[in-house]
């Protein structure tokens, strides 16, 4: 009797009467016909032919992706072949090597200067001395060696922001004197060492 | 989640929940082998989760040949669907998710019409606790009271929302966390929470006749 008062004072909240919903099962002869039927189903879908427009649609779609496909593969290995050769043939004109340019640079940058170029430099005892040999019919038994960056800073593509030096050496084979001249364009200076 | 002597996680409470860890890489292995070939593995995984789905579709919809017609339909999808499934979730998980988005664009479609029809209430369950005690308080007779409880039960599941139809149908009847009902529909812990108080709030008025 106890037992049934406490059962009869036990508070119901939602959740146990949403529990109730549980109890709510299907017999076996509902699974039964529930497991026949899904199999029927599934072999449908198995074998079930897809409708005419959706096999048209796949069709299409198919074709679309296929020349897609060829396309860019087509559009990849032309640029692998012919890229190659079009680069080589532009690369000379466009962009000369290091070697192109370091030989245009040597054949320009060595320049033969006159003897008689020298003279607005020279002082005048020097100046006479250099052309009263010149003049007399000797052989030039000199070489002229010049180091020079005239040129050079714009055909490398920089902008030169020094002064321009040109040092020159003679070299006499007669060793009687040797003469060194160095001149600087951008003062307007030269200067002669005569030994 | 409770955790057992060998380590496994179990769920507890609820049948629904008797999963361990390791039954997920069950039925994982299951559905590689349905991947591989073996079309006939799949029938473990219907044998296994029949019951679970038809529950769950039918508690959505109050009509038992609609939820048959849309469990099958969720199992189809899942099996048309399965070479695509990579176990990132859970299977449980996965056709839970198939069965819910089923029956959700099923009952838009239907729009305000309903049909219902009930399932017959377990025996064992018209002898419970919960039964003796509205008996006692109704003083009315137990088979009328249960077919009058089943009716405005499932009367005001049907006024609630898809949504929080759907939380509440997943917790309380399904005996899912509130994690794993976030994973199948997609929301956040707060958000299956929120739902829940909100459901539970609007039951409580509809169904007040019965609660003490």
């Amino acid at each position: 009797m106890a037992d049934t008062n406490n059962t009869q004072e036990k508070e119901v909240k939602v959740e146990d009467l949403l529990r109730i919903k549980r109890a709510e099962r299907p017999n076996d002869a509902f699974w039964n016909t529930f497991d026949r039927e899904l199999h029927q189903r599934m072999l449908q879908t198995l074998v079930k032919k897809d409708p005419w427009y959706v096999q048209v649609l796949r069709g299409v779609s198919g074709r679309i992706a296929q020349t897609a496909a060829v396309g860019a593969a087509a559009a990849l290995l032309a640029m692998m072949v012919v890229r190659p050769a079009f680069v080589d043939s532009i690369q000379p004109e466009s962009s000369p090597t290091f070697a192109q340019q370091s030989a245009e640079i040597i054949s320009s940058a060595p320049f033969e200067v006159a003897m008689a170029d020298l003279d607005s430099g020279l002082d005048s005892g020097l100046d006479s001395g250099l052309d009263s040999g010149l003049d007399s019919g000797l052989m030039p038994d000199y070489q002229i060696e010049a180091i020079s960056s005239a040129g050079v800073g714009s055909d490398l593509g920089y902008t030169r922001d020094y002064a321009h030096d040109t040092f020159e050496v003679s070299l006499y084979d007669s060793a009687a004197y040797m003469a060194d001249t160095a001149s600087f364009a951008g003062t307007g200076l030269a200067t002669a060492l005569v030994y | 989640m409770l955790m057992d002597n060998s380590g496994s996680v179990t769920k507890s409470i609820f049948p629904a929940q008797e999963k361990t860890v390791s039954e997920r890489d069950l039925d994982w292995a299951v559905v590689q082998k349905v991947q591989a070939g073996n079309v006939g593995a799949f029938d473990q995984l219907v044998q296994k989760y029949r019951e679970h789905i038809f529950s769950v579709v039918y508690n959505m919809t109050s009509n038992r040949e609609d939820a048959s017609d849309l469990a099958q339909e969720t199992f189809i999808k899942a099996f048309q669907a399965i070479a695509r499934f990579k176990g990132k979730s859970s299977f449980f998980t996965w056709i839970y998710r198939i069965a819910i988005n089923t029956t959700m664009t099923f009952l838009k479609k239907r729009n305000r019409r309903r049909f219902i029809s009930y399932e017959k209430i377990d025996e064992e369950v018209s002898n419970s606790e919960i039964f003796e005690s509205l008996t006692a308080k109704n003083r009315s007779e137990k088979g009328a009271l249960i077919s009058e409880l089943q009716e405005k039960l499932n009367d005001a599941l049907q006024k609630l929302s898809l949504k929080h139809r759907t939380v509440v149908i997943l917790h309380e009847i399904e005996g899912m966390e509130h994690a794993e009902i976030a994973e199948i529909t997609k929301v956040s812990v707060g958000t299956v929470r929120s739902r829940l108080h909100y459901a539970k709030q609007q039951l409580q008025s509809y169904l007040q006749d019965y609660i003490s």
